[in-house]
Formats: structure tokens, sequence, C-alpha cells
């Protein structure tokens, strides 16, 4: 067993760094870039004493965070449990490349926690099973189905792990000019070292710091964009309707001539169908979530973890109603004929620099790419785990 | 050996299970059709002389309304309305009926002294 596992990570790496999932260098230049560099440290070394000071004393804590928390903290634990490389890039991107039909994406992360508390969450807690493959396995009287489940759950989260690893390779491209094969290495090296030191601490204030510097970091650079392109940039969640407007219209400098339709009318690009079929399909594996559910094991009173996904999809909400206003702006500034560099999976990191804007603001957004990234990996590290110690005990 | 209890989520049995299934029902239903609801509107309110050509994965060109309506050339705050809707307002709606179904079963709960 431990034998396989050994071949899967190692042809996982190999496929990884190799060309086949190669992407555009971000840096060609090949420059060490050294402010970035020395606030992501900075960032590592906060994690970490925040974990140091908050270390958990027994295994409750580690989960509930003690009595203090309350219901918000629990939610912003989940909300940057949930957040990871997909939500922050690759929203943003889809919706830039397919406009009006990646809202999809939106809806379909948000609207299954719908379905998760008033579904899911009383009957998983009422048949008292820690994991799916245990449910699956119990309730069907079979072993082959929880090792299948099983055997599923691992193939779903290795899948899940390629997107936060490519990820990391763009961001430490970014940031240290390393070819993109090298950053996948590197990156992976100082993620796992993260996640060993931080894992072994408490788990949910880290979570909560962590949102809470996503969250900052990801509007900060918004205000500025939208005020640049003259948009109502009090609220740039609000203003960046106007350029989805103009977008379609022409309008604010953009000619009618060249004015993209496609971006906002609802079935220019897919069918309804296509748009039916991937909702669905997110909204029911949304409601699935392990690290989601599993919270509702571990809480003393369920009416608590009700509580903290009631805040959790609050939290999220802030996120994905700023996501579509950067893949909008990108798009407007690419109308406009701004010059910059444009890749759609780095759009949020892109966004400033296409309306013209300093640097710095792009590391911003770096910065939180950079703590959710690390968040995810900590809790599809977590997955993992628990799975393969699932299997383990099924073989 | 422990009997086996049969529990349907179509045959509620006693008062708090009849409750929660009818508030979980309603629920579902709102989320339903205002998620999947509103896409088919788009598409029956659709102006048919706005057409595109589409070429599907498997190759094939079809030829389908873009969805140009009174729903996408109204402004709201704006947004193309029916952008408004999807990319704001929805998910708004979600934390909402997240938020009733929780104030609905504590309640329920409190009740029944669970």
């Amino acid at each position: 067993m431990k034998r396989i596992m050994q071949w899967g990570l190692s042809l996982f790496f190999v496929l990884m760094s190799s060309n086949a999932f190669a992407v555009t260098n971000l840096n060609p230049e090949g420059k060490f870039k050294v402010i970035p560099a020395l606030l992501m440290i900075s960032l590592l070394v906060l994690f970490v004493m925040v974990g140091v000071f908050s270390k958990a004393q027994n295994t409750e804590d580690y989960w509930a965070a003690g009595r203090g928390v309350g219901q918000i903290g629990g939610g912003m634990a989940i909300a940057s449990n949930w957040m990871s490389a997909a939500s922050y890039l690759g929203m943003a991107g889809l919706i830039y490349l397919k406009g009006y039909f990646a809202i999809s994406y939106v809806l379909g992360w948000t609207g299954g926690y719908v379905l998760l508390l008033v579904l899911m969450a009383g009957q998983v807690r009422r048949y008292g099973k820690y994991t799916a493959p245990d449910f699956v396995g119990d309730r069907y009287y079979s072993t082959t189905a929880r090792l299948m489940s099983a055997l599923i759950v691992i193939l779903i989260s290795f899948v899940y792990a390629i997107g936060q690893y490519k990820g990391i390779g763009m961001m430490f491209n970014w940031i240290f000019g390393i070819n993109y094969q090298t950053s996948v290495f590197v990156g992976t090296g100082v993620v796992l070292a993260y996640v060993l030191i931080s894992g072994m601490l408490g788990a949910t204030k880290n979570m909560q710091v962590q949102y809470v510097v996503i969250v900052i970091t990801f509007f900060l650079p918004l205000f500025f964009i939208a005020s640049k392109l003259g948009y109502f940039s009090a609220v740039p969640q609000i203003g960046y309707g106007a350029a989805v407007y103009d977008i379609g219209h022409g309008g604010n400098g953009i000619s009618a001539a060249v004015a993209d339709p496609s971006y906002y009318l609802p079935f220019a690009k897919y069918t309804m169908y296509h748009w039916f079929a991937l909702c669905m399909t997110l909204m029911l594996g949304t409601a699935g979530l392990p690290h989601v559910i599993g919270r509702f094991y571990v809480v003393p009173r369920v009416s608590d973890a009700r509580w903290q996904v009631v805040w959790g999809l609050f939290c999220i909400a802030l996120v994905y109603w700023t996501a579509p206003a950067y893949a909008s702006f990108a798009k407007f500034s690419n109308l406009l004929g701004t010059s910059g560099t444009i890749t759609p999976d780095a759009i949020v990191v892109n966004a400033a620099e296409l309306a013209g804007l300093p640097e710095w603001l792009s590391l911003l957004t770096q910065l939180s790419l950079l703590v959710c990234l690390s968040g995810s990996l900590v809790s599809s590290q977590l997955v993992v785990f628990l799975r393969r110690s699932q299997l383990l005990v099924v073989c | 050996m422990e009997k086996d209890i049969n529990i349907n989520f179509f045959k509620p049995v006693g008062e708090f299970m009849t409750k929660d299934v009818a508030m979980k029902k309603k629920l579902i239903l709102i989320w339903f059709f205002a998620t999947y609801g509103f896409l088919f509107l788009l598409k029956m309110v659709a102006n048919p002389d706005d057409v595109v050509q589409l070429t599907l994965n498997t190759g094939e060109v079809i030829t389908q309304v873009s969805g140009k309506s009174f729903l996408t050339e109204t402004q709201f705050m704006g947004f193309p309305f029916h952008f408004w809707y999807s990319a704001q307002f929805l998910i708004g709606l979600f934390i909402f009926l997240c938020y009733v179904y929780c104030k609905f079963i504590d309640k329920l709960e409190a009740e029944h002294g669970k």
C-alpha cells in the first residue's frame, strides 16, 4: 500500500512539472522580486506565530478553537478552508474568458451550501459517521462499496491538488523568476513545510487570520482599479456593473465597434443545457464537501455548526461578489486596448497591471493568493490524510 | 441485534419531522426556481431574431438565441439586470435561505426539547 502511494506521488510530481502542465511564464526576465519575497516570508512567519500563540490544548480546542470563537469565527474558518486557487484565480479567469456562462461557477459554489445545510447536515450527523466512505460502507452493508468510495475520494483529492500546485508554481515563478517546473518543486517544499508546522498548531485561529488577510488584500486593489477606470469606486462590487454594461454596449472610452456583447449575453458562448449541467454539478459537489460536513460531528451543539455554515457562506460570498469585478475590469481594460500581459489564469494578478496601476498593487493580490493556497492545502492534505487512513483500515 | 428503523424523507413520521420536511421542501423549491427557473425564463423571453452560431465540442454547429431580452437590456444599479440577479442577488438569497432554515430549526428543536 505504501509503495503504491509513493509511486502515485512520484508520478504526480513528474506529471505536474512536465510540459503538459506548463503555463505562460509570468516572469520572463527571471527577475527576483525582493519586496514580494520578503512579504511572503513575513506572512508565513506571522501565521506560524499565530499558531504558536494559540496552540490547541486538546482535540476539541483544535477544531472548535475553544468557546470564544463563536459563530462568526467558525464561519471565517470555513470560508478560508473552502477558498482555494479555484475560487481565487480560476473563477475570475473563467468569467473573463466566458462571461455570463462562468457565473454558474459563482452560483454553484454558493448554492450548494443551501443543499448541504438543508438536506445533508442533519442526516449525516444522525448517522454518526465521520467520512463519506464510512457512510457509504455502513449504509449499503458493503466493504467493496466502502473501498470504492475511498478510492474515488483519493482520486478526487489528487485532481483537486493539481490545481493548487499549478497555482503555487505560477506564484513562485512570478516572485522568484525561476522557471515553472522548478517552481512547482520549490513551492511544494515551502508549502509542505508550512503545512507541517502550522497544521500541528491551532488550525481554526490560523484560518481566521488567513481569511482576514485574504479579504483585505483581495478588496484593496479593486478600489484603485475602479477609480482609475472611472467607475463607482466606493463599492467596486457594485461599480463594476456599469463596466459590464459598457463591455457589451460600448461607452466610457470603448467604441460600439469593439464592444463584446458575448460577455454579458447569457447564451452567446454556450447553451442553456451547458449552464444548467455545470451549475447543478457544482452545487451537488459542494453539498458533499467533507471538510464542511466534518464540522457537524465535532461541534458539541449542532445548532452552532449550522450557524457557522451560514456565516461561512456569508464570508465566502464577500469574495465571490468581488471576483466577477476583477474579471470585468480586466475585460474592460483589454477592450480599451491597455497594454499588458493577459494570462487568464492570473487575471486577478494582471487586473491592476492592465488598468495601468503600479506593481505593488498586484503584489497584494499575489499575497492573498499565497494565503489561499496554503489554506486550501492544509485542508486538502488533511482530507488526503483522512482518506488514506481510511483506505488502510479497509485494506 | 438492533431493530432497523425505516426513515423516509418522503414519508415523514411525527410532528417534528413533518414540519421539518415541509420547510425543507419549501426552501429547496425556492432554491431551484430562483436559480434554474430564472435560467429557463431567460431562454423563454429571449428575442428570437437575435441569434448566434456556436460550435459544440462534438464539432456540431448550432444556431441559437443569444438570450438578448428586456432582462438583459434593462440596467439595474449599472448592471445588465440578469447579470446583477445572478452574480449578486442569488448569492444573497442563498444566504437568506440558510438563515431562515437555521432560525426555523432552532425554534422547532426548542419546542420539541431537542
